[in-house]
This record gives structure tokens, C-alpha cells and sequence, in this order.
């Protein structure tokens, strides 16, 4: 038995997700103004499931993970909105109570692995620590586990890892400590915020692959928060579109990438090269992203979408379209 | 590679911008007290690390050569040779035919750079304007009388408001500043532009703009450029010719298209295997394994011949020579004949 493999199986009925978000909001209370950065948020991910969040630089995607793990510093609080982690609401608990959770239940792998780990203990020590934190075992068995766990992510020479330093290993090694260490106490979820975003092509590939076996064989649930929509397409189950603090559209990655019915998600789509004849022109979504502190009223992306009328000046409401899909606009593009 | 001679013409045909057989070494010196220990048997060496390894590449007036790679592979260090920044350690660098080594400082102008990090590469205490006319003012370029109209016109090109001129770098975001560092460039009337991951930084709907401001400013400017990028999408989006480069050296070449759909250097089909791609749905990724070698020790014979599944025993052993494909399709693999079927078949 491997240590990833001593991961509490998905128990509850498959279909119950492991974690249900509604209504989440947080705002940040600046001297300038009042900042919504997560405005109503709702999602659910399900034991095996991997959802991608998808958004641009300040649309809110990393506070939405950091909000979920209860790591939202003042002046940001979360406002209101429920995040139920196998049926335990997690807004308003303790700080020591949330202590208890974070490395255990839901653990976090971050975009620079070097500044996650702490450059002054060897890796295994970091091992050490994360499950000491939350069981008591001895320096032995803890080390016996921490290389089981390394093994899992394909390092290699796991055992003579485990007394290097987070200098000396690759940038792409560092992020297999990172996913190995957020693995090793079997959490039932897993936030990633842009973990390969600093890696190279290839290695990124490695990781990716990586990822998706680890999360089919042990059940955890994932969040892949990502500004790369292409990433998403080839790892994700879901993907939910974000905008201004809002998720604007959701649903099985295929058919939202395939048939996109919200505007903001279809500019997303036509300004990736590649996607387009070489050496034509780019489509261009105009103008620029809301500010926090002065949202649009009405549909956040209203000024910038070419099918906005009046009625997108009150706010739209999520409107399912098809299978497990949703869509928060008034003129969706043709529904598939 | 063959050298191909270069014509002190400008004609149509040949190569505007030349690096031939350029090479760049970094050494780093072992300490007075290391060099004394390795005196009496210690394992102490200078350790030199060829960023750069003989590189021949031809760019023709008016094109965009993409140079792909991943990190430490030598790409910003070409680039950077390119642009005089750094001289090569062997080997010249031909702008129309003329050694950049030899050409007074002020022909240096002809070609300038564009950086990823515009925050970074921007004076923070400097306004637009300052930032965007030091050159031309410094060169004699401009009289200072024609200073405001020289700095508009140009905001004009570059797609910034007017009236922006007068601020600091902080108060633009991220795309506008980048287009700063594009007006920069251009503020001397370069005819070769080198840019180094200049989008790696934007968002996707900010790059866009970018890359099509680029595009524009290629056409009417009649522009010849080395496009340095680790992001394919992007590259065969905007380059008419891409290089790969490995560990120092150019392992493949050949016209966009031919290089993403009959690449004939494992690596080159490796990292087009890596590239994440909205349409091709659920991808199963059968990444190649291991990581780029550290460049103070490289292997021997084919740099890739570690993570290479292909690799046999000469891979291992001697370098492989830089071969032709086709007239213009060049390949450094010893197994390239039989990598037409076997990347096919992958």
C-alpha cells in the first residue's frame, strides 16, 4: 500500500459531491472603496472529479480557492455564501478548527513550488511536519510514507529526495514534492492554483499526466484554477468561466469549449492562437476588465459584449442550459 | 549546416539578418582556494556551460523566425547575441552582410529588443514620453522642438491614448505597458526587432492584442524579427520559419507549417505532444520522460539521446550533423529517415 493509496475511498454514493459551494462572496475593505472579488460564486465537485477554473488576471479565481481554504487575510473577509466540505460548512469555523482541516482534508499546491516549500528544511522534514500536523507517528514511519509518497509522483531516487534541500532539485521536481506533500494525508480535496503555469511544455505535460492518474485512482476531488483554457480542455471533467468575481458559465468541459454560450467565454476562445489560420488576425475581446471596486451594474461584462442590450443592465440570473450545464447571461449564443 | 554565402547585396533573397556558426560559453572560475586544492588532486574545475553551441541561422528580410525552447536551452542568450547585448564567444553575427562587431554603435540601432517583463525592462520613474524619445533624442534622430509630435504619432501606432504620455509606467496595465516597450523599440526606426517571450506574460484576450499589434507593425514597418518563445500556439500563429533549440543547439528548422505537421527531431514532435490544445478534447498526455540536463555536464553525441525513445547506440556517441530534409527543412538527428514513419505512427 502506498501511501496515496491509504486515501479515504469516495464512501458516500458517487454522486454526492465532495464539496458544495453557493453564494460565496468576498470582498476586500479598502480605503479606496469596497472591492467584490468573488461575487456569488456556486459550484460543486464530485469525489474523482476534476473542475477547472478558468479566468483572466483578477477575475477571482485565486480568491475563490483561497476563500475555500479559509486563507482570505483582512481587509478581505468572506461575506456571505456557504462552502460544505462532505456535508461540514467551513464558513465560520474557527481558525483552529480550519487548522485542523487544511493539509488533512483539503490541501492547497501552489503556482511557485519554491516559495511554497520552506528553503531551509530538507524535504523530508517538510514531509515530517505536514503529517505530524495532524498525526502522531514517528520520524521513522513518517519518512517510510514521505518516500512511498514521492515514489507515487515518480521521482526519481525517492529516498536520497528526501534528505536534499528545495534548492536542488528541478523546478519541475519541486512541484512533485509539492503535489506528493498535499497528497500524503489523504485529503478529499485538492486545490491547485496554476501549479504548472511556471513549468515548461514538457514538463507540464508530466505533471498533468501525473495529475490525472493520481486523482482517478484515489478519488480526491480537484480544482484546477488556470488562466489557460487549453490546459483545461485536455485534463478537466468540468469547467466553470469566470468574469469580474462571477462564474459566468459552467459545464462539462466539452461542450462549454465545443459550443460556448456565454459571450465573454466565446472572445476567450477566438483570441487563442492556434485556434485561428496562422497569420490571421486575432479576435480581440475590446476594452478592459472591470475594477473590483467599480462593477458594471448589471452583467460585469456589458460593456464589452457584442450582444448586450438593456435588459443586461439588470443582473442576470444563472440560467440552466442542456446537461449539468449553466450559463449567466440573457442572450447565450445558440444553446447546443 | 552548410554556411551559405552571403551576399554584400541586399537582395531579395538573401539572408537579412545572418548568425553564423555562433557560439556562447559561460565559464565561472574556480576560487583561489579551489584552484590551490585541485593543485593537490581535489575535484575542483572551471566549469563552463555552452548556453550557445554553434549556431547557424538564416532570417530573410522582412520575416519572423520563431525560436522555441525550453527554459535554460539557450534561446534569450542567441537573442541577446543577437542584439549585441552579448558577444558571441565564436562566430559573427551579419546585419546585410555587415559583422555587427565591426558597425559603429549607432548602426546597433537597426535592431533592438522587446523583454517579456515590461514593468521590469520600463524605468519606473520615467514617463512615456521620456522613455519613448530618449533614443531618437540621444542619436540625433529628432530636433527636441519635434519631440511631442514624434512621441504622439508614435502612441498612435502603438494603439496608447494621447494623453497617456506624461505618466509613469505603474499607472498602465500590463498590455500597455507592453506596448511601451514596442514604441521604445520602434522610437529609432530599427529594421530588426528581437523579441524575447514578449506575451508570456499577458492574459490571453491582452495577448491577442499584442500579437496583432506585432502583426500590423511587421507589415508596415517591413520588419525582419527573431520571435523567441516557449508558447507554440503563439509561434505558429505569427513566424513564417521556427528553429528548436536543445541544449544550446538548433535541432530542428523548417517552415511553420512543415514543423508542426511532419516534424522529423523527436524533440521537436515531443514538445508539439506536450502542447495542450483546446480542440483535440480529452488529451491523454504520453509525455516524454526526464528533464532538460543540466548544461555544465550535457550528454554526449545527441544532446536529447537520454529521454529520447528512439535513441540507439551512435545517438549516444556522436553528435549528429545537421542535415537537409528538404531545400529548406533541416534536422540534427542521425535517425531522421526513419522519424517521418515513426513520429507518424506515435
Amino acid at each position: 500500500m502506498t501511501a496515496v493509496m491509504e486515501m479515504a475511498p469516495p464512501t458516500i454514493t458517487d454522486t454526492a459531491p465532495i464539496l458544495s459551494v453557493s453564494d460565496l462572496t468576498t470582498v476586500f475593505s479598502l480605503q479606496t472603496g469596497r472591492a467584490v472579488s468573488v461575487n456569488g460564486v456556486s459550484f460543486d465537485v464530485a469525489p474523482g472529479e476534476i473542475l477547472a477554473i478558468v479566468g483572466e488576471s483578477g477575475s477571482g479565481k485565486t480568491v475563490t480557492g483561497l476563500s475555500l481554504m479559509g486563507l482570505v487575510d483582512p481587509p478581505g473577509r468572506v461575506e456571505k455564501g456557504s462552502v460544505r466540505l462532505r456535508g461540514r460548512e467551513l464558513v465560520g469555523l474557527q481558525e483552529d478548527e480550519m487548522r485542523a482541516l487544511r493539509g488533512r482534508e483539503v490541501a492547497m499546491i501552489f503556482q511557485d513550488p519554491m516559495t511554497t516549500l520552506n528553503p531551509v528544511l530538507t524535504i523530508g522534514r517538510q514531509f515530517y511536519e505536514v503529517m505530524r500536523a495532524h498525526k502522531r507517528l514517528t520520524w521513522k514511519e513518517a519518512m517510510a510514507r514521505a518516500e512511498k509518497a514521492l515514489v507515487e509522483v515518480g521521482m526519481p531516487a525517492p529516498a536520497a529526495r528526501l534528505a536534499t534541500y528545495p534548492h536542488e532539485l528541478s523546478g519541475g521536481m519541486r512541484q512533485r514534492v509539492c503535489i506528493a506533500l498535499s497528497l500524503v494525508n489523504a485529503p478529499s480535496l485538492v486545490i491547485a492554483d496554476e501549479p504548472t503555469t511556471a513549468l515548461d511544455v514538457t514538463i507540464q505535460a508530466q505533471i498533468l499526466a501525473l495529475m490525472h492518474r493520481l486523482v482517478r485512482k484515489t478519488g480526491v476531488a480537484l480544482i484546477w484554477i488556470t488562466h489557460d483554457l487549453s490546459v483545461a480542455a485536455g485534463f478537466c471533467d468540468r469547467i466553470a468561466v469566470m468574469y469580474a468575481g462571477r462564474i459566468v458559465e459552467e459545464g462539462p468541459v466539452d461542450a462549454v469549449l465545443n459550443h460556448p454560450a456565454h459571450p465573454y467565454t466565446v472572445g476567450l476562445l477566438r483570441s487563442i492562437p492556434g485556434e485561428v489560420p496562422p497569420g490571421g488576425k486575432l479576435e480581440q475581446i475590446g476594452g478592459m476588465p472591470p475594477s473590483p471596486l467599480a462593477l458594471p451594474e448589471g452583467c460585469a461584462f456589458r460593456p464589452r459584449c457584442f450582444r448586450a442590450d438593456k435588459t443586461c443592465l439588470s443582473d442576470p440570473p444563472v440560467t440552466p442550459i442542456g446537461k449539468g450545464r449553466q450559463v449567466r447571461c440573457f442572450h447565450p449564443m445558440g444553446a447546443a | 549546416m552548410q554556411h551559405r554565402p552571403v551576399a554584400m547585396t541586399s537582395s531579395e533573397t538573401a539572408p537579412y539578418l545572418s548568425i553564423e556558426g555562433v557560439s556562447r560559453r559561460f565559464t565561472r572560475k574556480m576560487t583561489t582556494t579551489q584552484r590551490l586544492l585541485s593543485r593537490i588532486g581535489a575535484d575542483y574545475r572551471d566549469e563552463t556551460v555552452h548556453a550557445v553551441d554553434h549556431v547557424d541561422l538564416q532570417v530573410p528580410r522582412g520575416s519572423v523566425m520563431g525560436l522555441v525552447g525550453e527554459s535554460g536551452c539557450g534561446k534569450s542568450t542567441l537573442g541577446r547575441i543577437v542584439a549585441a547585448l552579448l558577444s558571441p564567444s565564436e562566430g559573427r553575427v551579419r546585419l546585410a552582410g555587415d559583422d555587427l562587431e565591426s558597425l559603429p554603435p549607432r548602426a546597433l540601432l537597426r535592431v533592438q529588443m522587446i523583454f517579456q517583463n515590461p514593468m521590469a525592462s520600463l524605468n519606473p520613474r520615467r514617463s512615456v514620453i521620456d522613455t519613448i524619445t530618449e533614443g531618437p533624442l540621444r542619436h540625433g534622430m529628432i530636433k527636441p522642438r519635434e519631440r511631442q509630435s514624434f512621441a504622439a504619432a508614435l502612441m498612435d501606432e502603438v494603439g496608447l491614448p494621447r494623453d497617456a504620455l506624461d505618466r509613469l509606467p505603474h499607472q498602465f496595465s500590463g498590455g500597455q505597458r507592453q506596448r511601451i516597450g514596442i514604441a521604445r523599440a520602434l522610437s529609432v526606426s530599427p529594421d530588426v526587432l528581437i523579441c524575447d517571450e514578449p506575451v508570456a506574460a499577458l492574459d490571453v484576450s491582452v495577448q491577442a492584442q499584442i500579437l496583432n499589434l506585432l502583426a500590423d507593425l511587421r507589415q508596415r514597418r517591413q520588419l525582419t524579427a527573431l520571435f523567441i518563445s516557449h508558447d507554440l500556439g503563439v509561434v505558429r500563429h505569427l513566424c513564417d520559419r521556427v528553429a528548436v533549440m536543445y541544449l544550446g543547439r538548433i535541432v530542428e528548422e523548417a517552415p511553420t507549417e512543415t514543423l508542426f505537421t511532419a516534424p522529423r527531431h523527436p524533440y521537436t514532435a515531443a514538445l508539439l505532444a506536450g502542447m495542450p490544445r483546446i480542440r483535440a478534447g480529452q488529451q491523454t498526455y504520453a509525455p516524454v520522460t526526464g528533464e532538460l540536463p543540466s548544461p555544465l555536464d550535457p550528454p554526449g553525441g545527441c544532446h536529447f539521446h537520454p529521454r529520447c525513445i528512439h535513441a540507439e547506440e551512435r545517438c549516444r556517441t556522436d553528435v549528429p550533423a545537421t542535415e537537409k530534409v528538404s531545400a529548406d527543412h533541416l534536422v540534427r538527428c542521425w535517425r531522421w529517415r526513419d522519424m517521418g514513419a515513426l513520429l507518424t505512427a506515435a
